[in-house]
C-alpha cells in the first residue's frame, strides 16, 4: 500500500477522528448557535435589530473568532503527551492526519458554521422586523418602516465595484491556516502564542517598510499599493510615479488572495513530520 | 529485527543517551530495567519513531522510525506509561482502531479482555487506569504487531491484575514477536522476560539472557558467614541472608531479579565480571 496516501486509509482515520469527536463537535455546533442567538436577541433588544449592517459582520466577525479558536485546537492533540503519543502512533501517513483535521477544521468547519448562520438567523430576523415593527405601530408610525433583509454573506460589502465578501473569506482561510500551524508550533496556549507572532510579524514587516526600504526610496510615499512609489514633485512640476512592472503586482496579489492558507497547510504537514513527542 | 547504534540523544542541554547500542531479536520478552531517569522511556520512544536520534541510526524491521511510514506503525505498538484512549465504547474502539492494524485478531482482543476481566459494555472513561490500560495492552497484544514496547505496563495494575499481566504476556510471545518491557518494578517481571537489559546513566551497564544468568550465577538464601564473605553480592532478610555467588556447581536456582539489579548496580564491575570471564 502506498506510504504517503490510501484514500482506504484516510477514510479509516475520517472515521476514527468523527467517532472520537462527535460528542464535542455537537456540543460546538450547539454552542455556536446559542451564542449566535444570544447576540441577535441582545441586538433586538436594545433596539438596534438585525439589520443588514448587523447581519454581515455578526457572520464575519463570528466567523474569524471561532475559525480560529477551532483552528488553534485543531493538532490540540500534539500539546498533551499522551493523546500526542496516540496520534502520531495510528498507522496513517503525516499527509492522511493533516488531510483529515484540514477537511474537518477548514471543510466541514466552514460549511457549518455557513449552515447554523443561515438557520439561525431567518426566523431571529423575522422577530426582529416584528419588534420593528410594533416599536413603528407604537410610534404612530411617524417615519418610514423598513424591513431589514437577509443579507448574503457571498454578496456582503459588494459595492463600488469591489467583491469584499471574497476577499473577506480568502482572509478567513488564510488567518485560519496560520492558526492551523501555530496548533503544531506550540505546545500549550497556542491560540495567544499564534496572535502574539503574527502581530511581531506584521511589525517586522511595517519597519522593515517604513525604516529600511523606506530610506533607500527618493523623496515620495507609496501610492496606491505597495508597487507603486510617488516622487515628491518641486513645484510646477507633475508628480512621477515609480511603477514595478505589472506581472509583479498581480502575481504578489494572487500569492496575497490564494498562497497563504496553502503555503501554511504545507508548513503544517512538515512542522507534523518533524513533531517529536 | 531492532538495531540501535550509537545512539545519541538529548533533551535540550541534557544528554541521555551518548553511544548507545543494542541489538534485539525476535521471540523475546527483553526487559529494560533502570533507575528514574536513566532514559528507558526515551530509548522507546526513540524506538517507536516519537523521538528522533541526534545522533547514531535506529533500525526496526527494516524501517527507520523516525519516518512514521503507516508500514512501520502497523508493526510497532507503544503501550505508554502515560496513555491516552479516547472516550468510546470497546466495540467502537475496535470498529475504528482496529482496521489499521492488518493482522489485528478480534478473537484474540476479545480472550484477553475476558482474561483480564475487563467490563466490554462501559465508555473508556468510566473505567478505572487500571482497567484502561488492561485494554490498551489487550489491543496491543491483538494487534499481533511484531514489536510490542511496553513502558512500565504494571504501574497502576492491582495484585490481580499484574498476576493476569504475566499470565497473558506468557501467552502472547511467539517466534515473530519481540516485546520490550521498561520497568523499574522488577519483581513484577520474573519468570516472564528472558533477557534482561539494565540502562545507566544512558549506557548499557548489563545486557544477558535470563538462562545464561541462571547458569553464572546462583541465588539462595545462606545463614553461614563465609557464603555472605564469598558472595557477590549479599542482603539480610528475614529468611536469613540472601546471596548471589558463582554457580561453579551447576546448580538450578530461581532468578531474583530484583537483587540481580541492586546487585549489578551496586558492583557492576564483579557481575560483569563473571559474565566477561
Amino acid at each position: 500500500m502506498n506510504q504517503s496516501f490510501s484514500i482506504n486509509r484516510w477514510g479509516l482515520l475520517m472515521g476514527k477522528h468523527w467517532s472520537e469527536n462527535r460528542k464535542k463537535y455537537t456540543l460546538g455546533v450547539a454552542a455556536i448557535a446559542s451564542l449566535m442567538l444570544l447576540w441577535y436577541g441582545f441586538m433586538i433588544i436594545v433596539g438596534e435589530g438585525l439589520s443588514e449592517d448587523i447581519q454581515g459582520p455578526t457572520y464575519f466577525v463570528g466567523l474569524f473568532i471561532i475559525g480560529c479558536i477551532y483552528a488553534s485546537l485543531l493538532f490540540g492533540d500534539l500539546a498533551d503527551k499522551p493523546k500526542g503519543i496516540s496520534y502520531l502512533s495510528v498507522p496513517a501517513s503525516h499527509l492522511e492526519k493533516v488531510l483529515c483535521n484540514l477537511f474537518f477544521g477548514v471543510i466541514v468547519f466552514f460549511f457549518v458554521y455557513l449552515a447554523i448562520y443561515y438557520i439561525v438567523t431567518p426566523p431571529m430576523l423575522a422577530l426582529s422586523n416584528a419588534v420593528k415593527e410594533a416599536r413603528w405601530k407604537t410610534d404612530g408610525g411617524s417615519y418610514p418602516f423598513i424591513k431589514s433583509h437577509l443579507v448574503n454573506v457571498f454578496h456582503f460589502g459588494r459595492g463600488n465595484g469591489e467583491d469584499v465578501f471574497y476577499l473577506f473569506h480568502l482572509g478567513f482561510f488564510a488567518v485560519q491556516a496560520t492558526f492551523i500551524l501555530g496548533s503544531v508550533y506550540f505546545t500549550r496556549f497556542s491560540f495567544i502564542k499564534t496572535v502574539i507572532s503574527v502581530l511581531l510579524i506584521w511589525l517586522f514587516l511595517f519597519l522593515f517598510l517604513a525604516k529600511v526600504l523606506g530610506p533607500m526610496m527618493p523623496d515620495g510615499s507609496y501610492f496606491n499599493g505597495l508597487t507603486n512609489w510617488s516622487l515628491m514633485s518641486d513645484g510646477n512640476a507633475p508628480n512621477k510615479v515609480i511603477m514595478l512592472p505589472k506581472w509583479i503586482e498581480s502575481t504578489t496579489t494572487f500569492l496575497f488572495k490564494f498562497g497563504f492558507a496553502p503555503l501554511f497547510w504545507v508548513v503544517t504537514y512538515f512542522r507534523l513530520k518533524e513533531k517529536e513527542i | 529485527m531492532i538495531s540501535v547504534s550509537n545512539l545519541h540523544f538529548a533533551y535540550k542541554r541534557k544528554p541521555v543517551f551518548t553511544g548507545l547500542s543494542l541489538q534485539l531479536q525476535p521471540g523475546h520478552i527483553y526487559g529494560l530495567l533502570g533507575k528514574n531517569g536513566t532514559g528507558k522511556s526515551t530509548l522507546l520512544r526513540n524506538i517507536s519513531g516519537l523521538l528522533f536520534p541526534r545522533q547514531g541510526k535506529i533500525e526496526v524491521l527494516g524501517h527507520n522510525p523516525a519516518d512514521r511510514k503507516p508500514a512501520f506503525l502497523e508493526e510497532v505498538f507503544m503501550v505508554p506509561e502515560e496513555f491516552y484512549l479516547p472516550n468510546v465504547k470497546m466495540d467502537e474502539l475496535l470498529k475504528y482502531q482496529a482496521k489499521f492494524y492488518p493482522k489485528f485478531s478480534t478473537e484474540q482482543f476479545n480472550r484477553y479482555v475476558k482474561e483480564f476481566d475487563i467490563p466490554t459494555d462501559a465508555n473508556m472513561q468510566e473505567m478505572s487506569y487500571g482497567q484502561k490500560k488492561k485494554v490498551l495492552i489487550s489491543f496491543g497484544l491483538a494487534s499481533n504487531a511484531s514489536v510490542l514496547l511496553m513502558d512500565e505496563p504494571t504501574n497502576g495494575l492491582d495484585i490481580m491484575s499484574k498476576s493476569q499481566f504475566r499470565k497473558v504476556m506468557a501467552g502472547a510471545l511467539d517466534e515473530s514477536k519481540c516485546i520490550v518491557i521498561s520497568t523499574h518494578q522488577v519483581k513484577d517481571l520474573e519468570n516472564l522476560i528472558d533477557r534482561i537489559t539494565i540502562i545507566d546513566e544512558g549506557r548499557i551497564l548489563f545486557d544477558q539472557t535470563t538462562e545464561n544468568i541462571t547458569r553464572k550465577l546462583s541465588f539462595r538464601i545462606s545463614f553461614e558467614g563465609d557464603d555472605v564473605t564469598n558472595a557477590l553480592y549479599s542482603e539480610s532478610s528475614l529468611k536469613g541472608n540472601a546471596i548471589i555467588e558463582l554457580n561453579t556447581h551447576e546448580e538450578d536456582s530461581k532468578l531474583d531479579l530484583e537483587m540481580l539489579y541492586k546487585a549489578i548496580v551496586t558492583n557492576k564491575e564483579k557481575i560483569n565480571a563473571v559474565f566477561n570471564s
